[in-house]
């Protein structure tokens, strides 16, 4: 029987962690693996890498453990050219590193690397990571390796910008870190969170979805982490927090920066200690889960709206995916369609075959700010109010006028593009201003006369913001009064 | 968790594609529908799982469809190979398969 060799290569002899892997195989593997540990120099970037190659072609391991200093994208390039002058890439690899750079940890998956594992070192974290490269079982690797291409083809796209991201997904199932999905509405972010737990190592337990938007403010801690009995009036038992519900598992939490600070606090405590503490127990409980979470904010603007604290955005943005918006791959929308038509024609039991070509452009010129949920429900419809087995643009029913009309010549849809923005630029500014002609006509830039001109062009009555500064944009509906 | 009637499942011995379509011997209004069987087989193979119905239908049956195809693949192969009709040769602890010379 073929021996389990595992060699440590230590290209960051000035910290033990080489030592104390070692150390921990050693313990709990005993005769099952032989090890070897090698101390290379890190710079120059190639000077250990002849070194290096001479000891997998001697040592022949079934596992590379490379131990790196990590903090800065240096040391990304010095990998980059280890792995191609050694062919680590053709090797089971799992890199040890301490970081919390974003980006490094997507690109070290992306060159090959299988796993990564931070100090510090917990055994059974450690042990089960390598166990799983050590002793695969043939037919789980089978299904595994089907679930991952048949899965990811339940995303639908071909848009590069699409793919950039699915391609990601398998590299970051299976490396077990805290990931944060960007993206705006109804752009599939669960769908996204749920591929990678079923990709992943915990594909075998919960999977648990909450948005945290939609609990009430004051029940979103007893969500979470639980109570005790009696933790608070009408508490009458115990009752598990979702946190225990997904231990082993992985915890999806959606729109992460509506979670209260408070809650926010212990969260954090959570994923660096992996204890909380339900409410009114005096004992603090254990739970091992993957963290993902998802917002519709960019990295920046998340940071800066101080939604969401800063240490706890660097603990879940260990890893990060972006979920392009539709408008971004507007060349989807037919495949979209053609997914959406099968799933609804016959669940609604209705005979609708495919869509005119007046109806697709009509679906091509739209913005979709609601995204892919927004386009499955103006399918939904059509296919609901179609008379015929074909949709005609007449039953695809958008909110609000498209600027842009498929039947227009170039200038008719250069005017109504002018026409919108002026409407909407006048109507913004006399809001600001609170209808105050004059002001608004200064910070446009005009002359007083030429911008009151623009606003009886458009019918728009600089009194009405006077009155009710909360705004009436489209005129079509009166507006509150507070 | 409640208890099972052991009457309504048949034994664990059977793999995931018998169990989904075997037919014990119980009415047909008693009997669980092929798909009920398959998110059964499911749980029978991974008892912590749990999502919702969304989960169930993106992963769990295609997990569930993969598993049995695979293991209806292999009993294929194998009577195939018993009958001398395709040939078996491993080749770096993997096994290929092709047509058995005439």
């Amino acid at each position: 029987m073929d021996e389990n060799r595992v060699l440590i290569a230590d290209f960051n002899s000035s910290a033990p962690w080489a030592i104390e892997i070692e150390t921990l195989l050693d313990r709990h593997l005993g005769s099952g693996v032989s090890l070897r540990r090698d101390a290379y120099p890190h710079v120059p970037p190639l000077a250990g890498a002849a070194s290096l190659r001479k000891a997998l072609e001697e040592f022949s391991p079934r596992l590379t453990l490379l131990v790196l200093p990590s903090k800065d994208r240096d040391s990304l390039a010095s990998l980059a050219t280890l792995f191609h002058a050694c062919n680590l890439g053709l090797l089971p690899t799992l890199a040890i590193m301490d970081t919390d750079q974003t980006g490094i940890l997507s690109d070290m998956l992306a060159l090959g690397v299988g796993d990564f594992i931070t100090p510090p070192f917990k055994a059974a974290e450690v042990i089960a990571r390598i166990s799983r490269v050590l002793q695969p079982d043939q037919e789980a690797m089978l299904i595994r390796n089907l679930k991952g291409k048949m899965g990811i083809r339940q995303m639908i796209g071909r848009s590069p910008v699409f793919l950039e991201e699915m391609e990601k997904i398998p590299l970051v199932a299976r490396c077990d870190a805290s990931v944060l999905i960007l993206g705006e509405t109804g752009t599939g972010k669960e769908l996204c969170a749920r591929a990678i737990h079923y990709l992943g190592p915990r594909s075998e337990k919960p999977f648990v979805a909450v948005n945290c938007g939609a609990i009430p403010l004051d029940l979103v801690e007893n969500e979470l982490f639980g109570h005790e009995k009696e933790a608070y009036t009408g508490a009458s038992g115990c009752k598990r927090g979702l946190i225990q519900e997904a231990d082993g598992g992985t915890l999806f939490l959606d729109e992460v920066d509506s979670l209260p600070l408070a809650a926010q606090v212990k969260l954090l405590r959570f994923l660096q200690e992996k204890e909380f503490r339900p409410l009114g127990s005096t004992r603090t409980h254990k739970a091992e889960v993957r963290v993902l979470a998802a917002t519709n904010l960019e990295g920046q603007a998340l940071i800066g709206s101080g939604r969401l604290r800063n240490d706890l955005y660097y603990r879940l943005n260990v890893v990060s995916l972006s979920m392009p918006p539709l408008r971004r791959r507007k060349e989807d929308i037919p495949l979209l369609l053609e997914f959406f038509l099968g799933k609804h024609a016959s669940r609604l039991g209705r005979k609708v075959d495919g869509f005119m070509p007046k109806a697709v452009q009509k679906l091509l010129l739209h913005s979709w700010p609601g995204n892919i949920r927004e386009l499955e429900h103006v399918v939904e419809r059509a296919i609901i109010l179609s008379r015929e087995r074909v949709i005609s643009d007449r039953e695809i029913i958008l909110p609000g006028d498209d600027p842009l009309q498929p039947s227009s010549s170039f200038q008719e849809a250069k005017d109504r593009i002018i026409e919108e923005f002026e409407k909407t630029y006048l109507t913004s500014l006399l809001l600001s201003c609170r209808g105050n002609i004059s002001q608004a006509a200064v910070n446009a830039g005009k002359h007083r006369r030429a911008f009151f001109q623009l606003l009886q062009k458009h019918g728009i009555d600089a009194k009405g913001f006077r009155s009710d500064p909360s705004g009436i944009l489209s005129g079509k509906q009166s507006s509150q009064a507070h | 968790m409640e208890d099972r009637d052991p009457e309504k499942l048949p034994e664990p011995a059977l793999t995931a594609s018998e169990y989904v379509h075997s037919t014990p011997a119980i009415p047909a209004s008693e009997r669980l529908s092929p798909m009920a069987r398959r998110i059964l087989a499911y749980l029978r193979a991974h008892p912590h799982a749990r999502d919702s119905l969304e989960g169930i239908a993106e992963w769990w049956l295609l997990e569930q469809k993969i598993r049995e195809t695979t293991e209806d693949v292999s009993k294929a192969l194998s009577e195939l190979t018993s009958k001398g009709l395709i040939v078996e040769q491993e080749r770096l602890n993997i096994k290929v398969f092709g047509l058995a010379p005439l």
